[in-house]
């Protein structure tokens, strides 16, 4: 097709000292060797100003008429179309209809400027562009259901069909702890759980009756996802035969408007903690490293949530898993 | 993950290693260590054994010591070490993480300051506990503790803080290491049990490494090293044992922590070591585990003797509050296990205390308080039997244990009668526990016999050194000081003096061997109160005759009847005086002899010591009728029938003790004693011996001993010839001789009789034959007539037997009788005339022919067959000649050259002898008579005139 209907001009876009900017490889989700290509995008953060150079060849001896070129910046929230009974039946499952175009929902970012008025060019020509301090209200993010994804979009206007060039890229928001506590205000997820807590270590009473008792304790509940998760587990009553122990990192992905919403669990980490069965009195400690993942900071708009749990599972002799799950708070910081 | 296959799992990892190596030759580090992580979960299998775990284990321990070398030869040139350490981190499965974080972490241990590096160790210990499983997990902390070890023994920076720091490091690896190991135990279904306290054997070692670790550590021998020992490790230790509640688990370390520190600091800690043994599970074999200990002591103590205060006697101390305290505390503790006990501590404060015998009495008056209190039953002293038997002895069965390591420690101390003789002095709990026995009579036996063995032995090997030394004070040697010793000695024998065999067992002889024992102990006891009576307080004769009454009597003392159960035993018991009184007897006779020479020597006392002599004559006497009373009785109670050949046995000696008796007295001149034992012999004779061989072999007895005797015919020469003592003593016996029932018995024993009215000259006591003839009838007791007299009877009495040969051979004895006389004295003396001894020739000679004549017609009378079969054995039979012994047996002996040496070679004949041979006898009698005759004319000429 594309033999056919050639494009005339050929546009690159460029950043600035984008050769130094610091990328991030993003796994490309859609396509074909979706799980083993990626992205290498450059990354922003917000606020941070984008500049750049579009750069338009046109096929040597020809020229080209246009409207005008214009360049913008935007970003969307893409996702999977959600059929009106609230059911797809391919939601959460890792088959082909992964591939499903997500649509964008919401467009929370879109500014444009011209680059040049109508006209026609003739010769290769370069266009710098500049988005001085741009605000980017969410990070990047690329999940099964949804996408939050930014880029650069040059479009060269016609009298026929407009001639576009998208150029991703990739946003960090880097949050501190206020920050953190005020995303936790907006959204409180266990009522019983104190804002002023949240720094504190925090335990946790779990038990099947007379079967097994376990108190464990982390030395907080949110984390940056430079840190490390520590914590201990104490072993009140072991009636059960165990295997081992894991510690395992959830990345819940929630989407949709209510009520048709849909969760998708990730499993970002999965850490062997234990190894054998431990008697009663005996203590397991925890120590996980967080920077060495590729995690998801929890976020939340109105079209979709990311929330991460620890989820802690014993497997006994009799390959029985038993599981309890405990939201901790993710946050980025520079 | 990993395979189940046990050599896919061992090749596994070989070719992981080898991956990695060659990624760290390429300096891939990142690539060599996920090799390393494959390699790593071949030890995440479950499956396997603890000795194929093992196998894994080394495998894989070269494979990361390879890695560390890398990493050490890196930092941080390539790579830093503490980005490593969290790098490591991130592997998913907890035992690959753990490896190779103890890799890294103790690599890291080689460049940090000592803060850090014990921050390092302090996590590593920490995220160790990830692994559970037993033996996973104990091969882990193995591993951590394997990888420490040189940084823990380093002596660099070694201020007090960096050991104590070291040693709780190891201690809570130990800890937990032992954590591990009790809980293998109760993982998994029931029946694999025995299964895993196989494994758990195995495993063990890991464990026991992690104290000898601490040992190292505080090897060097200073006050703070033992101050650590005791104030930080020792304590935690014994908690260990204590908490684990596991037996093996207790046992196990119980026994490393005695064997792997210095034993001078068990020496200080004893009673914390003590202590924890009290509260061990109850089927823990506390035992073994004080032996060791105390061996481990006792390395300590002889090396350090020489610098010990004897009377510092604080070890046993603790010792001793130590069984107070187990005994209150631990009701499950073993009888046997108590006894045990007390044996090694006896043992041990024998080592220690050498002259202390408080301690032993305490011990052994402790167990005797135990064994009143439990009141035990007889299996339960059956039960333990051995144990006694080898407390009480001082031995030690080395065979019997089990642990050779143990064993070879601990010999028996003693093996010396003096030691146990100053144990009976000295501890009087020692003979009640003994006595406390009573129910198991074997036992005590044993036990009595086993150190009245030792005496003897003792005694015989002193006495011989004595006499190749010359030296009295022999080391070995015991010493009798007072008769309250001989008491206690004795009240010690007392239940082998009271033991009586029962027939019913099947040692019969046994009972009569120990009285034997005692009967030598009797000897012993007296040799001993002689060899030392310059020190003891049995200086005269009078003393020691007080200490052989106090032995006799507690011979006798079951006569008395206080301590019998019922009559028939006291009956038993007083047999036994059968066997031991001869001893006792004997020990008098002594005496006598001693005192017959001091009486001689000091004639200031000569009346003193003839009363002393009289006394024990007495004593003797009384002796004998004990004696004779216990036979005499014996038959009232119609006991059983092989009694009465026992009984003939001991009238017999009985009998002769008395003839003895006669004679030692005769020798020393008590005329009337000597008359009186005749006499009472003879009573003895009448009343008691009834078997007519005996009978016969009583008399010729007697008849020797009147012979010897010299005191009987009275002071006065003139009544030699008349009536007295001795004419009445010989009458009696002749008379006796004459109605013995066998006619060849009367005969003999009359002619002998003869000899009693011809007295003749005893060599041994200075005696000499009389050179002039005629003053010989004034020396010696000579009678002629009576002689006569007695041939006379006697040739009747041989002339109307029935037996031709019997009466034949008779005959020639009576010639030979009469040979003699008619070589000895003058005829008118003797009234043996040449002419008598011609007729009893003739009828000698009358009387071989008729014999003869009868050997002709038998000749004929005999078939072919007998009669080659005579000639077959004549080759044999020709070198032998028959002759006829004193009690009408038939020997054969080498008929060529017979010399009385050669009458050793003599032999029973067994059978009946052919009438050819019979014959023969008296005919080569005679002729041997006759060439006598003949020879001896040449020297006396009176023989010319008896015709052969």
């Amino acid at each position: 097709m594309s033999l056919f209907f050639k494009s005339p001009i050929d546009i690159e876009i460029s950043f600035d000292d984008e050769e130094s900017r610091k990328h991030v490889e993003v796994p490309v989700r859609q396509g074909p060797n979706a799980k083993t290509l990626k992205d290498n995008l450059p990354l922003y953060k917000d606020g941070e100003t984008i500049s750049g150079v579009v750069t338009i060849r046109v096929k040597e001896g020809k020229r080209m008429e246009h409207l005008g070129i214009k360049v913008s910046v935007i970003g969307s929230i893409d996702m999977v179309k959600i059929s009106n009974n609230g059911k797809n039946a391919n939601f959460g499952t890792n088959s082909i209809f992964d591939s499903v175009k997500k649509k964008s929902v919401d467009q929370f970012l879109c500014l444009s400027d011209d680059l040049c008025p109508a006209g026609d060019i003739q010769h290769t020509q370069s266009y710098p562009f500049t988005f001085k301090d741009l605000t980017k209200r969410y990070e990047s993010y690329r999940g099964r259901n949804v996408d939050v994804n930014y880029y650069v979009k040059v479009t060269v206007m016609r009298k026929s069909t407009d001639i576009t060039k998208n150029k991703k890229f990739w946003v960090y928001l880097y949050n501190d702890l206020t920050s953190i506590k005020s995303i936790e205000g907006e959204t409180p997820v266990d009522g019983n759980k104190n804002i002023k807590d949240l720094d504190k270590p925090f335990r946790h009473d779990i038990g099947i009756e007379n079967c097994l008792h376990l108190e464990f304790e982390f030395s907080k509940s949110q984390y940056n996802l430079k840190e490390v998760i520590v914590g201990r587990i104490y072993f009140l009553l072991t009636r059960l035969k165990i295997r081992h122990m894991e510690l395992s990192l959830l990345t819940r992905e929630t989407s949709g408007l209510k009520p048709s919403t849909f969760i998708l669990d990730t499993t970002a980490i999965r850490f062997e903690i234990m190894d054998g069965s431990p008697v009663r009195g005996e203590t397991i400690p925890i120590r996980l490293f967080l920077s060495g993942y590729d995690l998801t900071p929890d976020m939340s708009c109105n079209y979709f949530n990311i929330k991460n749990y620890l989820s802690l599972v014993i497997v006994d002799e009799d390959n029985r898993r038993y599981f309890k799950q405990i939201p901790i708070a993710l946050y980025r910081t520079e | 993950m990993y395979t189940d296959n046990f050599d896919h799992a061992k090749s596994n990892i070989k070719q992981n290693s080898i991956l990695m190596k060659r990624q760290l030759n390429k300096y891939q580090l990142m690539e060599s260590l996920r090799f390393a992580s494959l390699m790593l979960q071949e030890l995440r299998n479950p499956n396997w054994s603890p000795k194929q775990y093992y196998e894994l284990y080394i495998l894989v321990f070269d494979s990361l010591s390879i890695l560390s070398d890398y990493l050490i030869d890196n930092h941080p040139k390539k790579h830093h070490l503490a980005d490593l350490y969290e790098l490591v981190q991130y592997s998913g499965n907890v035992l690959p993480r753990l490896y190779l974080m103890v890799t890294v972490g103790t690599c890291y241990l080689n460049f940090e300051d000592t803060l850090t590096k014990q921050e390092i160790l302090k996590d590593l210990i920490e995220m160790a506990r990830g692994v559970q499983n037993p033996i996973r997990g104990l091969f882990l902390r193995y591993f951590i503790s394997q990888r420490t070890k040189q940084y823990l023994l380093e002596k660099v920076n070694d201020t007090l803080e960096v050991t104590k720091f070291n040693c709780q490091f190891i201690l809570n690896n130990f800890i937990e290491m032992n954590k591990l190991w009790v809980r293998l135990q109760y993982q998994g279904p029931l029946r694999d049990r025995d299964q895993r306290t196989k494994e758990r054997k195995e495993l063990q070692i890991l464990v026991g490494s992690q104290l000898v670790r601490l040992s190292q550590i505080i090897e060097d021998d200073n006050d703070k090293s033992f101050e650590t020992y005791s104030k930080c490790i020792l304590p935690v230790l014994l908690e260990q044992v204590n908490q684990c509640k596991d037996t093996i688990g207790q046992e196990y370390l119980f026994d490393i922590i005695c064997r792997v520190f210095p034993d001078h600091y068990h020496f200080k800690t004893l009673k914390q070591l003590l202590n924890t043994t009290i509260y061990l599970n109850s089927d823990v074999d506390i035992n073994r585990l004080i032996i060791l200990l105390i061996n481990r002591l006792k390395d300590y103590v002889n090396r350090e003797i020489v610098n010990m205060d004897p009377s510092n006697d604080d070890i046993f101390q603790i010792f001793w509050q130590y069984i107070n305290d187990i005994q209150s505390k631990n009701n499950d503790f073993s009888l046997n296990q108590l006894v045990l006990l007390i044996q090694n501590i006896i043992h041990l404060s024998l080592t220690w205390y050498k002259d202390n015998l408080v301690h032993i009495e305490n011990l052994f008056q402790f167990l005797f308080g135990v064994f009143e209190k439990q009141t035990l039953s007889n299996d339960a002293i059956e039960s333990i039997d051995p144990l006694i038997f080898q407390l009480l002895t001082f031995t030690k069965d080395l065979e019997n244990n089990d642990n050779d390591d143990v064993n070879n420690m601990i010999i028996p101390i003693v093996s010396n009668s003096s030691f146990y003789y100053e144990i009976i002095i000295n501890c009087p709990s020692y003979t009640k526990l003994l006595l406390y026995l009573n129910t198991n009579k074997k036992l005590q036996i044993s036990i009595i016999s086993t150190i009245i063995d030792q005496f003897l032995k003792d005694d015989l090997s002193s006495t011989q050194s004595v006499k190749t030394s010359n030296t009295q004070d022999n080391s070995g040697s015991w010493v009798i000081h007072t008769r309250n010793e001989i008491e206690i000695l004795l009240t010690f024998l007392q239940p082998l003096i009271e033991y009586y065999h029962r027939d019913d067992d099947d040692s019969e002889n046994s009972s009569s061997n120990r009285q034997e024992l005692i009967s030598k102990l009797c000897h012993t006891i007296f040799n001993n109160i002689i060899k030392n009576k310059k020190v003891t307080s049995f200086k005269t004769i009078e003393d020691q005759l007080e200490a052989v009454i106090i032995i006799k009597n507690y011979l006798n003392s079951s006569s008395s009847g206080d301590n019998s159960y019922h009559g028939t035993t006291n009956q038993k018991n007083n047999s036994n005086i059968l066997i031991t009184y001869p001893s006792i007897i004997a020990i008098f006779w002594k005496l006598i002899r001693m005192s017959n020479f001091y009486k001689s020597k000091i004639i200031e006392k000569r009346d003193y010591y003839d009363n002393l002599i009289k006394q024990i004559f007495k004593y003797i006497s009384r002796c004998n009728n004990d004696l004779y009373d216990i036979v005499t009785f014996n038959e009232d109670v119609n006991d059983k029938i092989n009694n009465i050949e026992t009984n003939m046995r001991v009238v017999d000696y009985i009998f002769k003790l008395n003839v003895t008796n006669a004679n030692l007295a005769d020798q020393l001149g008590y005329t009337e004693l000597a008359y009186d034992f005749f006499s009472q012999a003879f009573t003895i004779f009448e009343e008691s011996i009834s078997d007519s061989k005996t009978q016969f072999q009583a008399l010729n007895y007697m008849t020797q001993s009147l012979q010897r005797t010299r005191s009987l015919y009275g002071e006065n020469k003139e009544e030699i010839q008349g009536d007295n003592y001795y004419n009445s003593l010989i009458v009696r016996c002749t008379l006796h001789g004459s109605k013995l029932l066998k006619k060849q018995d009367q005969c003999r024993s009359v002619y002998l009789c003869s000899h009693l009215w011809w007295a003749t000259e005893i060599n041994s006591i200075g005696e000499e034959e009389a050179i002039d003839e005629s003053k010989s009838s004034q020396l010696f007791y000579h009678n002629g007539k009576r002689l006569l007299e007695c041939l006379q009877r006697s040739l009747r009495t041989a002339d109307s037997i029935m037996d031709n040969v019997q009466c034949c051979e008779l005959m020639v004895e009576i010639l030979n009788r009469c040979l003699y006389y008619f070589a000895r004295g003058e005829e008118f003396e003797t009234m043996i005339t040449s002419s008598y001894v011609n007729g009893l020739i003739e009828l000698i000679k009358s009387n071989l022919k008729s014999l003869n004549l009868e050997e002709t017609t038998n000749n004929l009378s005999l078939d072919e067959s007998n009669n080659k079969y005579n000639d077959d054995r004549s080759g044999i039979i020709e070198n032998f000649e028959h002759v006829a012994g004193l009690d009408g047996q038939y020997w054969k002996s080498p008929s060529n050259n017979v010399s009385p040496a050669v009458i050793c070679q003599a032999q029973l004949v067994k059978g009946k002898l052919s009438i050819h041979d019979m014959i023969r006898i008296p005919t080569e009698h005679f002729k041997r008579t006759c060439n006598y005759i003949v020879k001896q004319r040449s020297v006396d000429s009176r023989f010319n005139t008896i015709i052969v």
